[in-house]
């Protein structure tokens, strides 16, 4: 009864167009006001607590960093810096922009930052170069998800933070399946290049190359601090988070000089709605999590789920189409909110590894990016490109079987997410199961 | 008058956001300075900077309503006729206002609680009480802007609660590079 109140509740909320940050909260209040005894004071402290979670501060200043790096020209260099590098190839401009996401998700934690970042310059310099614009968009609008993937992730800390899971062995997990996806795009492209023939750009020599590799050394060196910062323990990833928002800030007023100081008050307004929408979303989904934990509804479907012998592989199947079909409706903060609480524990009783969990998820949510309607890639490229909803969409369909792939080889190949971390970090200790 | 009021209670919001958020991240980056250049650094610095977080959170909700940032779904009610949409969205405004209310009425509550228990926070030489004060300030000013908002839709100024595709996530508008 209180299960199918909070989600027929939860539901309708949602679908009646109240912001789902409200309808998570209001629902989980309904719901332990109705079933439940606790009070709404308890309840208005839950809700402030997520704020008081020192990994979730990475939030907030990975946004931050990410609004300087946007604005402030470190985009513009990495992509010329790609393009010098491997502009000469078939199909080179196009493999360069998948380099120059790579580059961008290395410093930015989110997928449709890198997508505006690289969009708005690579888009038009391939189109210019003789590729159409539908190939243009759909090559920037997938690799973009490479920004939730490889780390720093705004999607993985907040998994981390749902499920108590460490941010820096998260981050080192996306590492691998970063590099196999952007890989496997790459080879798409190259032998899509030879078929539509498209024209080659010169190589421009190592002087060229060397010259836009200084250019872009602040942008690239960056990736050193945060990385190297976490994997060597120099500081916890919310202090390099807050390291890169400082240093990205020094880079594009100071160095490149593309912000300008009387800009600063606009970039922070725009970084603090941003935050406040996703924190937002992040504490009422506290709530919910609370009310879950209360219902007592994860542990009963870990029961059913043990006494109906489910295999481990049906498990992961199920999460994938569930967080497929969510990804039509909500972004992916809220999905894996949501989702978290209820799969973690059953999960954990089938004896998968919860750093492969998070890196499935994140590649859900990537596929949640790109297809619509409420794929955010989507919309943030038809706005840098001014084409509409729908030409975007077909641009970047074809390159979704590679995605849906991808995430095929992760959910059943958990080592590629696995063996990074602990080669890096050890075997978890508190996997006594493993 | 009342347009002066609102106009200044913007500003307000804006310079706290932005004053808040340039706080934490330079009180978490000193953290790093203090600790690899002096060896030192401050007990209370984490425990102010996640108020700090907090009172961001607080104020920004209501700046985040008036700038249609908050993320929702628009899928079901865009197959609806106008009047029909109008209606839910009117409804979505009603069950906003029962989640504002509750929250309010239940943060007032933790505050009265607090101030009765009259602990300390755990670092930071102020009252628990005192600190908590911004979850009621901050819910009623959201319950205000929903205010505002009911208005804007009934006068058809307004459609939706919020942000159904992202454009406030979208790329910062650099002053520079528009034309006037």
């Amino acid at each position: 009864m209180s299960v199918a109140f909070l989600f027929i509740m939860l539901l309708f909320t949602m679908l009646i167009g109240v912001p789902i940050a409200m309808a998570l909260g209001l629902t989980s209040v309904l719901t332990l006001l109705l079933f439940g005894q606790e009070s709404l004071a308890a309840l208005a402290l839950k809700f402030f607590q997520a704020t008081q979670k020192y990994e979730l501060l990475a939030v907030p200043f990975f946004i931050l960093a990410g609004t300087f790096l946007t604005t402030g020209g470190v985009a513009r260099r990495l992509i010329d810096f790609a393009n010098a590098a491997v502009g000469h190839f078939h199909g080179g401009l196009a493999l360069a922009a998948v380099v120059a996401c790579m580059l961008f998700a290395s410093i930015s934690g989110s997928s449709p930052a890198t997508v505006i970042a690289v969009g708005s310059i690579a888009i038009a310099g391939m189109v210019h170069n003789g590729y159409s614009l539908k190939y243009a968009t759909g090559v920037v609008i997938n690799a973009g998800t490479l920004g939730i993937l490889l780390p720093p992730s705004i999607v993985m800390v907040v998994y981390a933070a749902a499920t108590e899971q460490s941010v820096g062995r998260l981050f080192v997990a996306g590492i691998v399946p970063g590099f196999i996806l952007a890989t496997m795009l790459m080879v798409a492209i190259f032998i899509s290049s030879y078929r539509l023939d498209v024209p080659r750009v010169p190589w421009g020599g190592w002087r060229k190359l060397g010259r836009s590799a200084l250019n872009a050394i602040w942008g690239l060196l960056l990736v050193v601090i945060v990385l190297g910062g976490i994997y060597v323990g120099a500081f916890t990833p919310t202090e390099a988070a807050a390291v890169s928002a400082v240093y990205a800030f020094v880079v594009a007023v100071f160095i490149y000089r593309d912000l300008k100081l009387e800009d600063l008050f606009g970039v922070l307004l725009n970084s603090g709605r941003v935050i406040v929408m996703l924190m937002f979303i992040i504490s009422n989904a506290g709530l919910f999590a609370y009310v879950l934990t209360s219902l007592q509804i994860p542990q009963t479907l870990t029961e059913t789920m043990a006494s109906g012998h489910v295999q481990p592989w049906m498990f992961l199947l199920t999460i994938n189409i569930a967080m497929l079909v969510a990804g039509n409706f909500m972004e992916p903060t809220s999905i894996v909110l949501i989702f978290a609480p209820i799969v973690f524990p059953i999960a954990r009783q089938l004896g998968i590894n919860p750093i492969h969990l998070g890196v499935l998820m994140t590649v859900n949510m990537e596929i949640g990016l790109v297809h619509p309607p409420v794929g955010l890639n989507l919309f943030v490229a038809a706005g840098v490109t001014k084409q509409s909803l729908w030409d975007v969409t077909k641009a970047a369909l074809p390159w979704l079987a590679i995605l849906v792939v991808f995430l095929l080889l992760i959910t059943y190949v958990p080592i590629l997410s696995t063996w990074l971390p602990d080669i890096a970090f050890g075997k978890d200790p508190f996997l006594n199961d493993q | 008058m009342f347009a002066a009021l609102n106009r200044g209670l913007a500003r307000l919001e804006e310079i706290l956001i932005a004053v808040l958020l340039v706080g934490m991240v330079l009180m978490t980056f000193s953290q790093v300075i203090t600790r690899y250049g002096f060896n030192a650094g401050w007990v209370w610095s984490l425990e102010a900077t996640t108020y700090m977080f907090g009172g961001l959170l607080m104020v920004g909700v209501s700046f985040a309503m008036r700038q249609h940032a908050h993320m929702n779904v628009d899928a079901f009610v865009n197959t609806l006729t106008r009047p029909w949409k109008r209606a839910a969205t009117l409804l979505a405004i009603a069950l906003c206002f029962t989640y504002v209310t509750l929250m309010i009425w239940g943060a007032c509550e933790l505050v009265a609680r607090l101030h009765e228990l009259g602990s300390n926070a755990r670092d930071l030489p102020v009252k628990r009480w005192v600190l908590m004060c911004m979850l009621p300030a901050g819910f009623s000013l959201l319950g205000l802007r929903l205010v505002q908002v009911t208005v804007e839709v009934l006068r058809g100024q307004r459609d939706s609660l919020g942000d159904a595709h992202g454009h406030a996530r979208g790329p910062a508008p650099p002053a520079r590079e528009t034309p006037p």
